[in-house]
């Protein structure tokens, strides 16, 4: 089963080269079939493993399934589902893309070994360089092009490293070794540069504001699933297979991304780069948590991220299509109420307004860090919210009550309408019963600081299941 | 200011590298019984309990295979081919997935029409070493593939060195242009079929990318499972792929 998650998406992107015209059903079905798969599966409660071509860990490569790469691997897929219906002149051309990217975020989320999450990686930068070249942002997707290649050969630096001082790939074989503060140090500093370009750590995030502004697929894609699949691999490589070691650099790049990413936000002009930046800042606040390391904090970071993703996606989905349709966006809601609400909603979400899902994650991490004798946290989240605040408030003053423009009124397929107003309903039921989404959290936090059993999981299961 | 960052961050790198080298183990110096891939040298790896090597109480193969026997648990007499198309052919899924992606993006971001001309006529010697040059280099290139699991070489190469053959068409003739068509086809054909095989294994023997033909003797032609079978895939994948990439960047938009 966990073999397939992988396989059957990239068949589809090699099948979809052959019949073209059906690509965007194949993704259709490439993210239908894993959400079933995963959906009648349920949470594994435990470690499953897929040994390649039958040779055993850590001789050969395996999957891991365990209840951390269960529910990052669900929310990728759910998200890959809601693109896959969106209209296809949103994805012109880009569909075997969006397939390989489904394939690879798959495959770096449940790989169990190092060089394989690198080839992963590499896979996932180049298509989302593709992604991102759409609409011919050719300079911004060049310059992410550049800084994704620097970043994943810091990244298989690690790997070699890590190579050279245990001598072996395997995370779960790495996980029970004692390597030498030396060889740590190393290892784990080159990974913080290696997987925080993608993770938009400061100060490597140059590239997000052009990507995620060229086009209205780029962000939808890296905004959502791609940056869960990389914070999932922060937290597995930070917390279970180097134990919490080099954290301390994590912590404190988080908090200067929290602070940088909103100033940014609060300084542009442009609806797209300020959500962009945005986007960077709660990605230090998940960081920042998962630094931290204990199981709460890290179920917390999670939960806050499920919680960003979901509003990501309805505001980068409203945004871009809006501002590709229309020539100037004053007042632009009095024309879309339904798109406008679920805007509203999910900006204050992101605030951590009462009533939406972002005050039960803001508040949380909040009396954690507290709890965790950690003020410096606090303060900069809340901080972070002020100028959060200010300008979240001021997009919204604008497209909803701002002069408006006499434009012909765009008629709004139904499915961007539908997809955007559910993810609104749903951050509001999440603030009412927060338990939707902290059950999948807090068994991914267990799975993630449970360094013994993920060993011991992999290791001794000569054979797993399919 | 931008530059002197750009140093600094430099300078900092560099210190970092250097002192980060100073933790490698030196070279010929490491314990060799301590790494996974003493067994891939030894083809040894079913005979080994991962648990109990793990924990320090190892199983060390006491020798090493040699040309000619049969029925060992990996059949290629090239180690790396051993390691590459079979211990880890997951990772190697992957790189061809990295090359497909790349030619995608190529194809999206270029995406010309016409074929681009230089506007000049090759070289008489060029044109007719290429009618003699051709045939070899194709045949090389598939010789390279073929003998993956007993030569250095393998599918990578072999399709490197079928698309220099249509680079070097691409020279000497300045009406010729490869169809889109077939390199799309054979990209994805072959792509598929690296799966299908995959998933042949899954069917067969239980896992991914199970070795589910037999290896036969270690040295001989038609050996080492489906390793053969998938170099073949990978090379004429790669040529059509990098085929592709070269075809494309002679076209233009008109």
């Amino acid at each position: 089963m966990i073999s397939l998650l992988v396989a059957t998406p990239l068949l589809l992107a090699f099948l979809s080269i052959l019949w073209k015209k059906q690509a965007e059903v194949m993704l259709f079905f490439a993210a239908v079939v894993n959400v079933l798969l995963l959906l009648v599966k349920g949470f594994p409660n435990g470690v499953e493993i897929h040994a390649m071509g039958s040779w055993k860990p850590p001789f050969g490569i395996n999957l891991v399934l365990d209840n951390a790469s269960f529910y990052a691997v669900l929310v990728v897929n759910l998200f890959f589902m809601m693109i896959s219906i969106l209209p296809g002149k949103m994805k012109k051309s880009y569909t075997t893309s969006l397939l390989l990217l489904l394939t690879a975020a798959n495959g770096f989320i449940l790989t169990g070994d190092l060089f394989n999450s690198f080839v992963f990686m590499e896979i996932m930068t180049i298509t989302a360089v593709t992604i991102a070249s759409k609409r011919d942002n050719f300079y911004n997707s060049y310059k992410y092009l550049i800084l994704g290649g620097v970043a994943g050969s810091f990244y298989l630096l690690a790997t070699v490293f890590t190579y050279a001082a245990a001598g072996s790939l395997n995370m779960a074989h790495v996980a029970t070794l004692t390597l030498s503060s030396g060889a740590l140090l190393a290892v784990t500093t080159l990974y913080t540069v290696g997987l925080g370009v993608e993770a938009k750590l400061f100060p490597l995030n140059g590239w997000v504001s052009g990507v995620y502004s060229g086009n209205e697929l780029a962000p939808l894609v890296l905004g959502t699933s791609v940056t869960f699949a990389i914070l999932y691999m922060v937290g597995r490589l930070f917390g279970t297979v180097f134990h919490g070691n080099g954290s301390e650099t994590l912590y404190v790049l988080a908090l200067i991304t929290i602070l940088a990413g909103e100033t940014a936000a609060l300084r542009q002009t442009n609806l797209l780069k300020t959500f962009a930046y945005s986007s960077v800042a709660q990605a230090g606040i998940v960081i920042a948590m998962i630094s931290k390391g204990t199981e709460e904090a890290i179920n917390l970071a999670y939960f806050h991220l499920s919680n960003d993703v979901v509003a990501k996606f309805t505001i980068f989905l409203v945004a871009g299509y809006l501002i590709y349709n229309y020539k100037d966006l004053d007042g632009v809601f009095k024309k879309h109420k339904v798109l406008g609400v679920a805007f509203s909603v999910a900006s204050f979400s992101l605030i951590g307004f009462p009533l939406f899902a972002g005050f039960q994650s803001k508040i949380r991490i909040i009396m954690e860090a507290f709890l965790l004798k950690d003020y410096l946290l606090p303060a900069v989240v809340l901080l972070g919210t002020i100028i959060e605040i200010g300008y979240v408030i001021r997009w919204n003053m604008r497209l909803w009550f701002d002069e408006e423009k006499e434009e012909e009124k765009v008629k709004v397929p139904f499915v961007i309408g539908f997809i955007s107003i559910m993810l609104a309903i749903i951050l509001v039921v999440v603030f009412l019963n927060p338990n939707v989404f902290l059950e999948g959290t807090q068994k991914m936090a267990k799975a993630i600081v449970d360094t013994k059993s993920y060993a011991q999981g992999v290791l001794s299961i000569a054979k797993g299941g399919m | 200011m931008k530059r002197f960052f750009a140093i600094l961050l430099s300078i900092l790198f560099v210190y970092m590298m250097m002192t980060f080298l100073s933790n490698l183990e030196p070279y010929g110096k490491i314990d060799l019984s301590k790494r996974v891939s003493i067994y891939f040298l030894a083809k040894d790896v079913n005979s080994v309990d991962p648990d109990k090597w793990v924990k320090g109480m190892e199983q060390l193969p006491t020798e090493r295979r040699i040309f000619g026997e049969k029925n060992l648990e990996e059949g290629s007499a090239n180690t790396v081919t051993s390691i590459v198309v079979n211990y880890r052919s997951f990772d190697t899924l992957g790189e061809v997935t990295v090359l497909f992606a790349a030619a995608i993006g190529v194809g999206l971001v270029l995406g010309g029409t016409k074929r681009m001309r230089y506007g000049r006529e090759p070289n008489f010697i060029l044109r007719v070493s290429t009618g003699i040059l051709l045939p070899l280099i194709i045949m090389f290139g598939v010789y390279i593939f073929v003998h993956g699991h007993l030569s250095p070489g393998g599918g990578f190469p072999g399709g490197t060195v079928l698309a220099a053959s249509v680079l070097l068409l691409y020279l000497s003739n300045e009406e010729f242009s490869v169809g889109k068509n077939i390199t799309k086809f054979l990209e994805g054909f072959s792509g598929s079929i690296y799966i299908i095989v995959g998933l042949l294994g899954l069917v067969l023997g239980g896992a991914f990318l199970y070795n589910f033909l037999p290896n036969g003797e270690v040295g001989s032609l038609i050996s080492a499972g489906v390793v053969p079978v998938v170099y073949a895939i990978i090379g004429l994948k790669v040529g059509s792929e990098l085929s592709g990439v070269i075809a494309e960047i002679h076209q233009e938009r008109e």
